[in-house]
C-alpha cells in the first residue's frame, strides 16, 4: 500500500514536471526584422508603463485610409535614460516612428527610434534590435 | 469569471496601481526585490528539502535544520507575498488573460498545502526519524514534490512575460 501511494506521488510530480513550451517574448519571435517601417502620424494614446510601453498614432496610408498603429516602447525607465519625457508626448503631437512590423500583420510594431517635432531622433529603448548602433542606420556612431 | 475581471481591471487602474505601472524606479526596484527574495523564500525551503531527500547535512537533526531556517522563510514569504501583490496591483487586467499567471498561482495553492499537510502528519514525529540514515518515504516525498512546485512556480513566474 505503501508502495503504490509512493508511485501515485511520482506520477503526479512526473507529470508536473511537464514544462509548457513557452514562445518567446523576444524581438525575433514577435517582429521582423525585414520588415522595417517608418510611420508618421499624430499621438492618439500614450502607455507610459511597465514592463513595456506603447504609443499610438494615426498614420494615413497612400490610399488616404487611415490606421491607428501601435508601437511598442520601452518602460519609462528605459525611456526617460535614452532622453524621452513623457511630456513630449501630448496627445495630437506630429511623431514619426521608425521600427519594426509585427510578424501577425497587424498594425502592430517595435519602436525603434522616435523623431519628436523639434527633430531630436531618440531610440525608444524598446527589445532587442532597436538598440543603438545595430546597423539599422549606417550613420549612427 | 466577469465579476473577477472587472475586479482585476478596477484594481489596477486605482492610483496605487497606475503609479506603480506609470513609474520610472518603482516597479523596477520592487520587480527586483521580488527576485532576490525569491532567494530567500525558496533558498531555505529548499535547504530543508535537500535535509529530507538526504543529499545534505546529514549529520544534522531535521527539526534542527528546519526550525532554524523556519523564520527566515517566513521572512522570504512576506517579502515576496507584498512585492508579488504590487506587481499584481499594477498589471492586474493583464495578469487576469496570462496563463503562466494563473498557473504560478495555482502551483503557489499547492507549494502552500504541501508543508501543512507534512507538518500535521509525518513531521508530527519527527524526533522519532530525524536521525535515521533514510527518511521516511513521506517525507522524502514532501520533498520532492516542495521542490517540483517551487521549480515550477519559478518557471512560471519568469514566464508571465513570455504572455500577453
Amino acid at each position: 500500500m505503501k508502495n503504490r501511494i509512493f508511485s501515485l506521488f511520482i506520477c503526479v510530480l512526473l507529470l508536473l514536471t511537464a514544462v509548457p513550451v513557452f514562445a518567446h517574448h523576444s524581438f525575433s519571435s514577435e517582429y521582423d526584422i525585414n520588415q522595417p517601417v517608418t510611420l508618421k502620424g499624430k499621438l492618439t494614446k500614450l502607455e507610459w508603463i511597465n514592463p513595456h510601453g506603447w504609443i499610438y498614432i494615426d498614420v494615413t496610408g497612400a490610399d488616404g485610409k487611415v490606421v491607428n498603429w501601435a508601437i511598442e516602447t520601452g518602460s519609462p525607465n528605459a525611456l526617460l535614460r535614452r532622453g524621452l519625457r513623457k511630456e513630449d508626448f501630448p496627445l495630437g503631437v506630429e511623431l514619426t516612428v521608425k521600427g519594426f512590423r509585427a510578424k501577425n500583420g497587424t498594425a502592430t510594431a517595435n519602436g525603434r527610434s522616435i523623431t519628436l517635432p523639434d527633430g531630436r531622433e531618440l531610440f525608444a529603448g524598446s527589445s532587442g534590435t532597436g538598440a543603438p548602433r545595430d546597423g539599422a542606420d549606417p550613420t549612427e556612431r | 469569471m466577469h465579476l473577477l475581471l472587472h475586479f482585476c481591471q478596477w484594481l489596477c487602474h486605482t492610483s496605487l496601481g497606475t503609479a506603480i505601472r506609470e513609474s520610472t524606479y518603482v516597479y523596477p526596484i520592487i520587480e527586483t526585490i521580488h527576485t532576490l527574495a525569491t532567494v530567500l523564500l525558496v533558498g531555505t525551503v529548499v535547504i530543508v528539502d535537500l535535509r529530507l531527500l538526504g543529499l545534505l547535512l546529514k549529520r544534522e537533526p531535521v527539526s534542527q535544520i528546519a526550525g532554524q531556517l523556519l523564520p527566515w522563510t517566513w521572512l522570504g514569504f512576506i517579502i515576496m507575498l507584498v512585492t508579488g501583490l504590487l506587481l499584481f496591483w499594477a498589471e492586474a487586467e493583464k495578469m487576469y488573460g496570462n496563463p503562466a499567471f494563473r498557473i504560478k498561482l495555482l502551483l503557489l495553492l499547492l507549494a502552500g498545502l504541501n508543508p501543512l499537510i507534512f507538518h500535521f502528519t509525518i513531521y508530527r514525529r519527527v524526533s522519532t526519524w530525524e536521525l535515521a540514515p533514510v527518511t521516511p518515504t513521506r517525507a522524502k516525498a514532501a520533498a520532492f514534490l516542495s521542490l517540483t512546485l517551487w521549480s515550477g512556480i519559478i518557471i512560471t513566474g519568469r514566464a508571465i512575460a513570455y504572455f500577453h
